[in-house]
């Protein structure tokens, strides 16, 4: 596979579980009052925000950024975060209370299957449904692991109209090695008509038997799903392109 | 009626719930179906053959943690029925035989939990509308996870205030339970089941608005200077169709 500059960017995943009731302004912080403050000190521009009612750490609050360098990560974060507007801002907005009560950050790189299934026509807003699947993989058999999934279950998934946002590996984070993977769906029912469709396969039940026949074992571990919405002021673009200015 | 003796009687819910080998979960609701509903050349099933109950329910996660995951729940009038009627099925050869089948390409379950539930104060089981549909659609457990100490101030809020406006809403409550036995005590949860996503998504957005909620939440915060529900759990639910349940589990039938 070629290696572009862009498969070596860093994707940082960020998840908020929410204070109950407070949704709304937690919005209205990460939608209107924080993108000129990430401006000023370099934060990236996030490629999309997203809510989740139907999952674990909910309400959920997500967003996703990249970045070509680590360094200036964390460079651009610091320097956020001691801007006194930010405290004097975060102070006013919460109320006396937090908005959010906690959080798990990722870093996280393209996985090189993703390459095989992204879109080829321009950069589009992609609605509907998203999935945020976090997948475990078997650690004695990574490269294996992401085949599987390339060879067997993406191309079910689009075949049964899911679109394939993004296939990244954890970088930094918790329970390495872990594909992490971003789907869209016109709508519910038809993420529910592809689950189904997934488990009554024939095809991929074989696979995962052949699997577990060659590798002693199932290369899948447990998964985590978060079904999530768009946010309207930050909506992915297909490819998880960035967001035109 | 599964009220008036929770804690002090000895009528009992198992929630058991198992981690699922990847892409076999259909696997497993067979497997279970093999034991729990299909008859035998005597009539019923292994588990009525044992006293096992048929399961209130029996649900595939669709969102949450540690997927694939299939749960049921099953009452018990005592947990001596239970501990006399359960080992015997585990002994089983009939089973085995169908254990060993299913788990030759590898074990079919990788981990199991199973949580000791009562009824919960916060069930109103005379609220009834007189349907007596069985209930598809998709379901939900909600877990709150409460301060050590409060958990009737959260049953009461749960009662007078949460669960009413998810029906408004809504929703269908299936049961709401106390967890007596299980992990990140004290808990309470609730089964319900939706008409369908999108009416569950617009709930959840209006529950957080709606007035009761936000001064139940106002006076927390000014009594106890924080929210008395410490966590919170979601987790939508496919309903295995084969053992769709009614309102209240039933209980008004």
């Amino acid at each position: 596979l070629s290696t572009t500059p862009e498969d070596q960017d860093y994707y940082e995943l960020r998840l908020y579980r929410c204070t109950p009731g407070r949704m709304p302004d937690l919005h209205h912080r990460m939608g209107y009052e924080l993108p000129p403050l990430f401006a000023r000190h370099g934060v990236v521009r996030p490629l999309a925000y997203w809510e989740g009612y139907a999952g674990a750490g909910a309400p959920l609050y997500v967003y996703m950024l990249r970045w070509r360098d680590l360094d200036e990560r964390f460079r651009a974060f610091g320097a956020f975060y001691n801007d006194p507007e930010w405290a004097a801002q975060r102070d006013a907005s919460n109320a006396g209370e937090h908005m959010v009560e906690r959080v798990d950050l990722a870093l996280m790189r393209p996985a090189a299957i993703w390459s095989e299934f992204k879109q080829s026509h321009e950069p589009v807003e992609v609605g509907g449904i998203h999935e945020l699947r976090l997948q475990q993989l078997d650690t004695r058999n990574v490269p294996a692991s992401y085949r599987a999934l390339a060879e067997v279950d993406m191309p079910h998934l689009k075949a049964h109209g899911a679109q394939i946002l993004g296939i990244f590996s954890m970088w930094f984070g918790s329970r390495t090695p872990q594909a992490v993977y971003l789907l869209a769906w016109r709508d519910f029912q038809a993420r529910e008509a592809a689950a189904a469709a997934h488990e009554q396969d024939r095809d991929v039940h074989e696979a995962r038997r052949a699997e577990a026949r060659r590798y002693g074992g199932s290369l899948f571990g447990a998964c985590d799903s978060h079904v999530l919405q768009p946010a309207r002021y930050g909506v992915p673009r297909s490819n998880l392109s960035e967001q035109p200015h | 009626m599964f009220v008036g003796t929770p804690r002090g009687g000895s009528t009992m819910f198992e929630y058991r719930f198992y981690e699922v080998s990847t892409g076999r979960v259909a696997e497993e609701v067979a497997r279970m179906g093999a034991v729990a509903f299909d008859p035998l050349r005597g009539g019923g099933s292994l588990f009525d053959h044992y006293g096992i109950p048929r399961p209130l329910a029996e649900w595939t996660a669709i969102t949450g943690s540690r997927l694939p995951l299939y749960g049921y729940l099953l009452h018990w009038d005592s947990l001596k029925q239970r501990d006399s009627a359960f080992p015997p099925f585990w002994a089983d050869p009939t089973w085995h035989g169908i254990r060993d089948r299913t788990d030759a390409d590898g074990p079919l379950v990788e981990r199991m939990e199973n949580w000791l539930l009562a009824a919960s104060p916060a069930w109103n089981q005379q609220n009834d509308d007189g349907s007596d549909a069985a209930l598809g659609g998709l379901h939900e457990m909600r877990i709150h996870h409460t301060l050590a100490g409060y958990s009737p101030h959260v049953t009461e809020y749960l009662r007078a205030i949460e669960l009413h406006q998810l029906q408004v809403l809504g929703a269908v409550v299936l049961g709401v339970f106390d967890v007596l036995i299980g992990p990140n005590m004290p808990a309470i949860v609730s089964f319900l089941a939706w008409p369908d996503f999108e009416t569950h998504q617009f709930a959840m957005r209006r529950l957080d608005s709606e007035p009761r909620v936000k001064v139940q939440r106002d006076t927390w915060k000014r009594e106890h200077g924080q929210l008395l529900v410490r966590e919170f759990e979601q987790t939508l639910l496919r309903p295995v169709p084969r053992s769709l349940p009614h309102r209240n589990f039933g209980r008004s039938r």
